[in-house]
């Protein structure tokens, strides 16, 4: 894997653990699960339907569903795609009713702590407006793009686990994600340095 | 190697599952496919964008916010499911045997219903047959008394049923 992709929070036998307690009913394995997605699951979202606001709800919306449905999920298979894709239709109902509307990049330096930002303000500048571009090129992909987008190079997820998610064949996801690659190298080729 | 083999094996690379040889075979083809190495670099660049872009936090603690509304409620359990949905056609089974004027004697002519329920029957015909004869002889009122009730209980378990039956189906509904 590369180092986009960000590791799971919890090893994956300890995650397998709190699922099979979940499924039994128990609320606090349910309850830690929730603390281990949240902040993955709600950058999802964000990225999905743009706005922060919006997005805090269709997570929250995503995990209640998860647990009133906990008992048909099938213990022994991945947990990820089965709460993102949960997550994943939440998204795409919002889209339906509310188009975007609010471009990312406005919120996403807002409130950003200064320590984060570089030394230097020409710096931090540039930084500042790199990730405008990167959010800007993320945001403008069609949403079956952005969605493959968001789970390979996001969250490091298989191919495999991209198409159960999504619900789409394994050669549309490898489809999709070439053409969001191809997108995304047209609007940044030039702005980001790429070994 | 073809440029499928390699777009097979750029994704594969970057799943971290290549050995020695495939790294250098792949390597060996990019260097000569204009194709296959703007692939490379799209998914290159594709890497370098999210790790320039942090992720963030939530504004609110989601998982608060789900504890408080999971508090509200509690999940659909199969085994409760089941049980009233058991009730319920116990309740519908009683409610057109009632509405029918037949006997049990009456369904027990039906093969498959006599082979589940006979052995059944004899067994609680065993065990309630001292009961009956305690009351017989107690007082044949009380059997007057229980011809009477069983139409109103039998109401009243049908309409519990039925009631269990919306609410639990109210709660699917939802879940859906």
């Amino acid at each position: 894997m590369t180092t986009a992709a960000r590791p799971p929070a919890v090893p994956a036998i300890q995650e397998e653990s709190l699922v099979r307690q979940a499924v039994a009913g128990r609320a606090q394995a349910f309850d830690v699960l929730v603390e281990c997605y949240q902040r993955r699951l709600y950058n999802y979202c964000y990225r999905m339907v743009g706005n922060a606001e919006d997005a805090c709800d269709v997570t929250q919306e995503a995990f209640v569903r998860a647990y009133r449905n906990i008992a048909t999920f099938r213990v022994g298979e991945p947990f990820a795609p089965w709460l993102y894709r949960i997550a994943h239709n939440l998204c795409i109902d919002h889209l339906r009713r509310k188009p975007n509307t609010l471009s990312l990049d406005v919120e996403m330096d807002e409130g950003r702590d200064p320590k984060d930002r570089c030394a230097g303000p020409e710096d931090a500048a540039q930084e500042s407006e790199t990730r405008r571009l990167i959010n800007a090129a993320i945001a403008d992909l069609p949403e079956k793009y952005r969605s493959v987008m968001l789970l390979r190079h996001g969250r490091g997820m298989p191919l495999e686990e991209i198409a159960e998610t999504l619900g789409i064949p394994l050669n549309t996801v490898k489809v999709h994600l070439h053409r969001a690659r191809e997108q995304m190298r047209q609007r940044l080729d030039g702005v980001l340095e790429v070994r | 190697m073809t440029c499928d083999k390699a777009t097979m094996l750029l994704e594969r690379r970057w799943d971290g599952a290549l050995n020695g040889e495939e790294e250098r075979a792949l390597d060996d083809h990019i260097r000569d496919c204009e194709t296959c190495a703007a692939e490379a670099q799209a998914i290159a660049l594709a890497d370098a964008a999210f790790l320039a872009i942090p992720e963030e936090d939530p504004p609110v603690d989601i998982t608060a916010l789900v504890r408080e509304r999971l508090a509200e409620e509690s999940p659909a359990e199969p085994r409760r499911l089941w049980f009233w949905i058991g009730a319920v056609l116990v309740s519908a089974l009683a409610a057109m045997t009632w509405r029918s004027g037949l006997s049990p004697a009456t369904w027990m002519q039906i093969p498959a219903v006599a082979a589940v329920a006979s052995p059944i029957t004899h067994i609680v015909a065993d065990w309630l047959r001292p009961v009956g004869l305690a009351c017989a002889a107690v007082s044949p009122a009380l059997v007057t008394l229980a011809k009477w009730a069983a139409a109103p209980v039998a109401l009243e378990v049908i309409a519990l049923g039925l009631w269990m039956a919306r609410r639990n189906s109210g709660q699917i509904a939802r879940q859906s």
